[in-house]
């Protein structure tokens, strides 16, 4: 056995053939592997490939890297006629940046062209202007595709937006306009209408729920596994599940707080564990429960809703005053605070916004970061508008691969 | 080298192995079935004359089978199984890769799994630029497209 010297044809065997490769990459920790696309081509090819990325996801953790909030001002969007108009001079889709990458997209001018924000998902952003324009663009073709004009006239909506994981190359996603009522009467149907991007046609439908309830407007749905979360009034929340292929809703109450009976901000995110999250903040701290899942399938999902009160469980309980004890740097100027937002697919950390300052807050070692942004000139008027954070998943691309995703 | 003198006690029939160099092994089938090609072989019923491997050599293919050996003791502790496999898998890179080649081809996924993770260790802490000397890699961009890719992907290249 000679040893220490390479058989030269040994090396490149087992290292051009791409199912060992796949296989020895799949053993290290994102870091590592983001780095080895500037090994060599092939190795840049294997790691951007959808298939390797499915792969090594079904084994890690995905993750996701911010590139700045999203300011959505509700006087604007969707304004009666006699409402709020926007100053030329107030961008219609503000971002504040956190880092280049946001920078640059800030500064490419892509965003004057689409309206307000209205949600984002994987990346890709669903934006436009109520009630028939809407844009949707995407990370990774950095175009825009404006939907076909709906066929529904819904005076006020709530929507939902859902990027499929895709498995290929195609991206798939769906966009949900849902009628909201005006009156304060609750009903026990919802009318919907539903883009997809494999139809490329908007689709009306019918939601039916056992019980009677009224989704609150303006409002965009929370998306975890496919399955869409709408707030409907008095503190409840509507499930539906569109790959179901069943027209139907079912209604859950939300957990009642018990740091105090008057609750300002109510967030909804997905956990690691990809769990339903839900957070809710007043002026003395913050909440944040998990929603169970259910053990016996969908069937029991369209019983009545009193099963359901026992199935959420109360993760954090965060009281600011401790918070601020024990972040001391920050305490002097700050009194009230609210939380912001979950991040992606994460139970362990929130954003927590305190005047216009906002915060990365860690649930489990109980610190506190500032987040810094660029814009914090810009007139923002924080209580009339949703500050929502702007996630890319994080993998590798390149465009010297032949990966580029189509939009259909 | 072949393994036919096991201590172990010969209950199963034995499977007749040729390398690619016309070495030939006889093997426990309790052994052989940590590969799920002799597995579903010896399932199915095949196998009278001995089984042409063309994709490993002699050499590799005696490693291989020391090591299933080892693995289908029963009587070994999961303790020295690991001090075993540490011990197995510390060998130069030709050894590795050919113990890498087999154990895809021959698909035994534990095998795999340690030479895997063996060449892992190996590329883990490196730059693009000492992975390619380790593994006598060619940096096949050109320095625009070298520059490219670091562009379009700078937050995951950071520091």
């Amino acid at each position: 056995m000679k040893s220490g010297r390479i058989n030269h044809d040994n090396v490149h065997t087992a290292l051009t053939c791409d199912d060992v490769l796949c296989e020895i990459l799949l053993r290290l920790p994102e870091k590592s592997v983001f780095r080895l696309i500037l090994v060599s081509r092939k190795w840049l090819h294997v790691i951007c490939s959808n298939s390797f990325r499915s792969s090594y996801h079904s084994k890690w953790r995905e993750s996701f890297h911010l590139l700045g909030f999203f300011v959505c001002n509700f006087l604007y969007l969707g304004r009666p006629r006699d409402g709020f108009r926007r100053p030329p001079w107030e961008p219609a889709l503000p971002l504040l940046s956190t880092c280049k990458e946001g920078d640059d997209l800030k500064f490419s001018g892509v965003l004057k062209q689409l309206g307000y924000f209205i949600d984002s998902s994987n990346g890709f952003l669903l934006c436009g202007r109520h009630p028939m324009t809407y844009y949707i663009w995407s990370p990774i073709t950095r175009k825009q595709y404006q939907l076909p004009q709906p066929q529904q006239y819904y005076r006020s909506l709530c929507m939902a937006f859902i990027v499929e994981d895709s498995h290929d190359d195609v991206i798939c996603y769906k966009v949900i306009r849902a009628k909201c009522v005006c009156k304060p009467v609750e009903v026990n149907t919802v009318s919907i209408e539903t883009f997809s991007s494999k139809t490329g046609a908007w689709k009306q439908s019918t939601l039916t729920c056992s019980s009677s309830f009224a989704l609150c407007p303006r409002s965009v749905a929370t998306v975890i596994g496919g399955v869409v979360y709408w707030f409907s009034v008095h503190k409840h929340l509507a499930i539906y599940d569109p790959y179901l292929g069943v027209r139907r809703l079912s209604l859950i109450k939300l957990p009642a707080g018990e740091l105090s009976f008057d609750y300002e901000e109510s967030v909804l995110g997905e956990s690691s564990d990809g769990l339903l999250q839900y957070g809710q903040s007043s002026k003395l701290g913050i909440e944040i429960w998990v929603l169970e899942k259910e053990q016996s399938g969908y069937s029991s999902m369209y019983k009545s809703d009193t099963h359901w009160e026992k199935r959420w469980n109360l993760r954090y309980t965060l009281n600011f005053r401790e918070m601020w004890k024990k972040n001391p740097t920050f305490t002097d100027r700050f009194s009230e605070s609210q939380i912001l937002s979950f991040l992606p697919r994460n139970s362990e950390s929130v954003f927590i916004r305190s005047g216009s300052n906002i915060f990365l807050y860690q649930l489990e070692s109980k610190r506190l970061d500032v987040v810094r942004y660029h814009g914090r000139g810009s007139s923002i008027s924080w209580d009339s508008s949703k500050v929502v954070p702007y996630f890319r998943p994080s993998w590798p691309r390149s465009s010297l691969c032949q990966c580029i995703n189509s939009m259909t | 080298m072949s393994s036919s003198s096991s201590p172990m006690q010969s209950t199963g029939r034995k499977l007749k192995l040729k390398s690619k160099d016309d070495e030939t092994f006889e093997v426990e089938e309790a052994v052989a079935v940590k590969s799920q090609i002799f597995k579903y072989m010896v399932e199915d019923g095949v196998s009278n004359g001995p089984i042409p491997l063309p994709n490993v050599n002699g050499k590799t293919l005696a490693r291989v089978l020391q090591w299933c050996q080892k693995h289908a003791d029963p009587t070994i502790t999961e303790d020295e199984l690991n001090k075993y496999d540490a011990g197995f898998i510390d060998v130069d890179q030709a050894v590795l890769y050919d113990l890498l080649m087999a154990a895809n081809y021959l698909n035994i996924e534990e095998l795999l799994k340690l030479a895997c993770m063996r060449v892992a260790d190996m590329i883990k802490g490196k730059s693009p630029d000492e992975i390619r000397r380790t593994f006598n890699i060619k940096n096949d961009f050109t320095p625009e497209e070298e520059e490219e890719v670091r562009k379009e992907n700078a937050w995951a290249l950071g520091p």
